[in-house]
């Protein structure tokens, strides 16, 4: 058994050792991310439900300019024809094809794209200036303390920031009569001021992700040179890591003969020394990113996984603290790696204790134990929906990364505290449910790693390595940690 | 001292959680074997075979169909016992030492009184799987309720204290009391706060005990000394861990035994993981114990002989 054991680890450790050698040695695959990848895929999937025999799909795509280089580019779509048009540097491609209603298609626009942050953006037409939108009363308070004109472009700079701030304040008792809409005002007193200002579209280049948000930033010219503006911070955005998408006040896509669609776009970084080059591409098999962005993103994550498993398993073998289930914390883990550290630790503290109160409630009214469960899975998911609008509302997260949190796993370590609770006492729940909040923090702490999760992607060989790890751990028969405090009254004598 | 080091524990010869996992469990204990222990009935019906007395059964409820004449069915007892088949660690287990079915109160050891439709949502909850290993599905057991023995009447509070016998290879290797106070509620579960007492093998003599993992010399609750209380019937109940163990197969096991004043020592239960705290309530360590009996069992081939080894080893 023990001798079994050890051989299947040297096994996997020889296996993983001489391929994951032979690629970072021959191959030359990078072992550390890339600080600063240069190219990226990029990738928009649509799937359309057709509402009418013809369907038509319109979508932006990004402009070619001096920073955006666009290597490859390609267009999925089973049985649909294809025009691509560019108009004043507009680039568009529309889809359309015969369908009947209720057909669901994927249409998929796949970019290769080098990006180099340091030129200006130039890809911007010089807009024709309206001023004759300015009312009266905004021109007047603007004169009374906008002059942005004039002085370098750090001063102009600052009194953009400024005019930004007064106009979202609305301390001025002379704006309250103006426009409403802040980023409306905000435009049309730029224009007033004869700055050139266009609305534009794009997402950030940053790290792999699956659902890339579109942002709207504002361009703003100023001495001649284009200068990206955040509406949410209402300050100056670097450009380095901004993929512009397009500009104007038109949507992502327009649709014909269609009643819904869901829009995904996922990005994920080309390393420097990918072998994703032409020259080996009979070697692609070696790693995944021949694959689609969206299955890359899969796999980033599914590759940490057991990871996870094994940190767990020294949790509760080496160290010895015991935690609500085995994977629970794991997954949570999994959890705050898509909604950040602190709004997933309130939610998932919330969603106990708001649970655990639940639960008693429906103890008193004495329910079967399979329909208190239900109870509290509804129960469970009620708050989740009530944090993700509240959080929704307040900026901090979207949504949809709420959905990631395990329900069930939640509702089943909601269960187990409330007996634990009854049967035990409320200090060892107390600890318990602390024990996997430190566990799920301390996967969480690897498995949010860009460069744990970078080497795992590349080298998913390693994972060889991770099952030998787990299976030497599973064969440690030495003393936990706990027990040296457990066992301490054996100390005198 | 807070801690101690790995090397102390070592030449004490504490045997860990994970060297008991890895070394005893694994090794001796075949899966296919744990639902004997895991599943009370089964572990009453092997008891009776081998002629070892138990808790008499009174019935079993197996479904939520049987609760409707749940007050019926208990009508005939004054006092008993409800328990999971399934269940662990104690959870689950509500004790009724006064029954008045005609004016529906039933009085836990505990004095709190509840009524058959508090008593039938327990079942309930027992059959839904709340109380077992798993969550499976479960059975409910009504058992005779345990009279505490004189002997313990000193030191046994609002429960029945039992005997927990840990066996290998059917030799008893180290042996502990275990009293309810009521920290714990009336439950003889180390982790939830009763007292465990040492036992010398050889004499059946109690030593100083431990509670939530500190010495204790007297009892938390009557303050009454530990030490030097002679357990009767000592001979009999190795005899029992031995012969059970035998029975069942599982190598590696924990023999819980009750004391009856009117019926003499029988099987509660038996746990096919027990714990490590009976080192602590002995002050000694379960390891060397274990190497030796690894090492002579096979030479030893009668419950007989096993049980006076231990006795002249493990004194």
């Amino acid at each position: 058994m023990n001798l079994r054991a050890y051989l299947l680890c040297s096994i996997l450790i020889s296996i993983g050792t001489i391929v994951f050698g032979y690629k970072l040695t021959v191959l030359s695959f990078p072992l550390f991310p890339d600080p600063d990848p240069k190219e990226w895929l990029v990738e928009t999937k649509i799937s359309a439900v057709a509402s009418q025999r013809r369907l038509r799909v319109r979508l932006q795509i990004p402009p070619v300019t001096e920073r955006q280089i666009i290597i490859k580019e390609n267009f999925l779509s089973e049985g649909s024809s294809l025009a691509s048009l560019t108009v004043d540097g507009k680039r568009e491609v529309v889809w359309s094809r015969k369908t009947s209603p209720d057909a669901v298609h994927e249409l998929i626009y796949q970019a290769r794209i080098r990006l180099d942050g340091s030129k200006p953006e130039k890809f911007l037409s010089n807009s024709r200036q309206d001023t004759s939108t300015a009312s009266k009363e905004l021109v007047s308070w603007l004169s009374s303390s906008f002059n942005i004109a004039q002085g370098t472009l750090a001063e102009q700079k600052q009194m953009v920031v400024d005019l930004a701030k007064a106009i979202w304040e609305r301390k001025d008792a002379a704006l309250q009569q103006l426009d409403q809409n802040n980023t409306s005002l905000f435009i049309k007193s730029l224009q007033a001021l004869q700055v050139p200002v266009e609305s534009s579209h794009g997402i950030l280049l940053i790290k792999a992700e699956r659902r890339s948000a579109i942002r709207n930033w504002l361009h703003i010219q100023l001495l001649g040179d284009w200068h990206l503006f955040n509406l949410d911070t209402l300050d100056w955005n670097e450009q380095g890591e901004v993929l512009h998408w397009w500009q104007g006040l038109n949507s992502l896509i327009e649709a014909e003969g269609v009643s819904e669609t869901t829009t995904t776009i996922s990005v994920s970084p080309i390393q420097r020394n990918s072998i994703f080059s032409d020259a080996d591409r009979k070697l692609s098999f070696l790693t995944f990113e021949t694959l689609s962005v969206e299955s890359q993103a899969v796999f980033r994550l599914m590759l940490l996984l057991p990871l996870g498993g094994l940190l767990i398993a020294i949790f509760r073998s080496v160290i010895g603290l015991q935690t609500f289930g085995i994977f629970m914390p794991a997954l949570i883990a999994l959890a705050l790696r898509e909604t950040g550290y602190l709004p997933g630790l309130t939610i998932f503290v919330g969603v106990v204790l708001a649970g655990v109160a639940g639960r008693n409630l429906f103890e008193g009214m004495k329910l079967l134990v399979v329909s208190r469960l239900a109870a509290t899975l509804t129960l469970v998911i009620l708050i989740l929906v009530a944090m993700s609008i509240v959080f929704e509302r307040f900026a901090i997260l979207p949504a949809v990364s709420i959905s990631l949190f395990p329900m069930v796993i939640l509702t089943m370590t909601i269960e187990r505290m409330a007996i634990i609770v009854e049967e035990v006492g409320l200090k060892t729940a107390v600890l318990q449910g602390f024990n996997s909040l430190l566990a799920a923090s301390l996967v969480f702490l690897v498995i949010s790693s860009r460069t744990i999760e970078h080497i795992f992607f590349t080298f998913p060989e390693l994972l060889l390595f991770v099952l030998a790890a787990i299976i030497i751990v599973g064969r440690y028969t030495g003393y936990r940690l706990t027990e040296l405090f457990r066992f301490r009254s054996f100390n005198k004598g | 001292m807070f801690f101690i080091s790995p090397a102390k524990l070592r030449e004490k010869g504490i045997l860990g959680m994970n060297a008991r996992n890895a070394d005893c469990i694994a090794k001796y204990n075949k899966r296919a074997l744990f639902p004997l222990a895991d599943n009370k009935i089964l572990t009453k019906k092997m008891a009776l075979e081998a002629g070892i007395a138990v808790p008499e059964l009174y019935f079993e409820v197996k479904g939520t169909f049987q609760l409707r004449g749940l007050k019926q069915s208990l009508a005939p007892f004054s006092d008993f016992v409800v328990k999971p088949c399934r269940g662990s660690g104690g959870e689950g287990v509500l004790v009724v030492a006064e029954s008045e079915t005609s004016l529906n109160r039933y009085t836990r050891a505990s004095g709190e009184v509840i009524n058959i439709e508090t008593l039938s949502y327990h079942v309930r909850n027992i059959l839904h799987g709340l109380y077992s290993l798993g969550g499976q599905p479960d059975c409910a057991m009504i058992e005779y309720r345990v009279k505490v023995d004189s002997a313990f009447s000193k030191i046994a509070v609002r429960g029945v204290p039992d005997i927990r016998v840990v066996t290998l290879l059917g030799v008893p290797v180290m042996a502990m009391l275990r009293l309810p106070t009521y920290s714990s509620s009336g439950r003889a579960n180390l982790h939830q706060g009763a007292v465990g007492v040492g036992i010398e093998l050889g004499s059946g003599t109690t030593t100083d005990g431990v509670q939530n993992g500190v010495p204790v010399e007297h009892h938390p609750d009557t303050k009454e000394k530990l030490k030097g209380c002679r357990i009767p019937f000592w001979h009999e109940i190795l005899m029992i861990a031995s012969l059970i163990q035998e029975k069942s197969g599982l190598g590696y096991l924990g023999v819980d035994i009750v004391l009856d004043d009117l019926r003499g020592p029988m099987i509660l239960e038996i746990n096919a993981r027990p714990g490590l705290a009976v080192q602590i309530a002995n002050g000694i360590g379960l390891y060397h114990r274990v190497k030796e009996v690894e090492r002579l069992a096979s030479k030893l081939s009668s419950v007989e002989e096993r049980v006076r080894f231990a006795m002249e080893s493990f004194g």
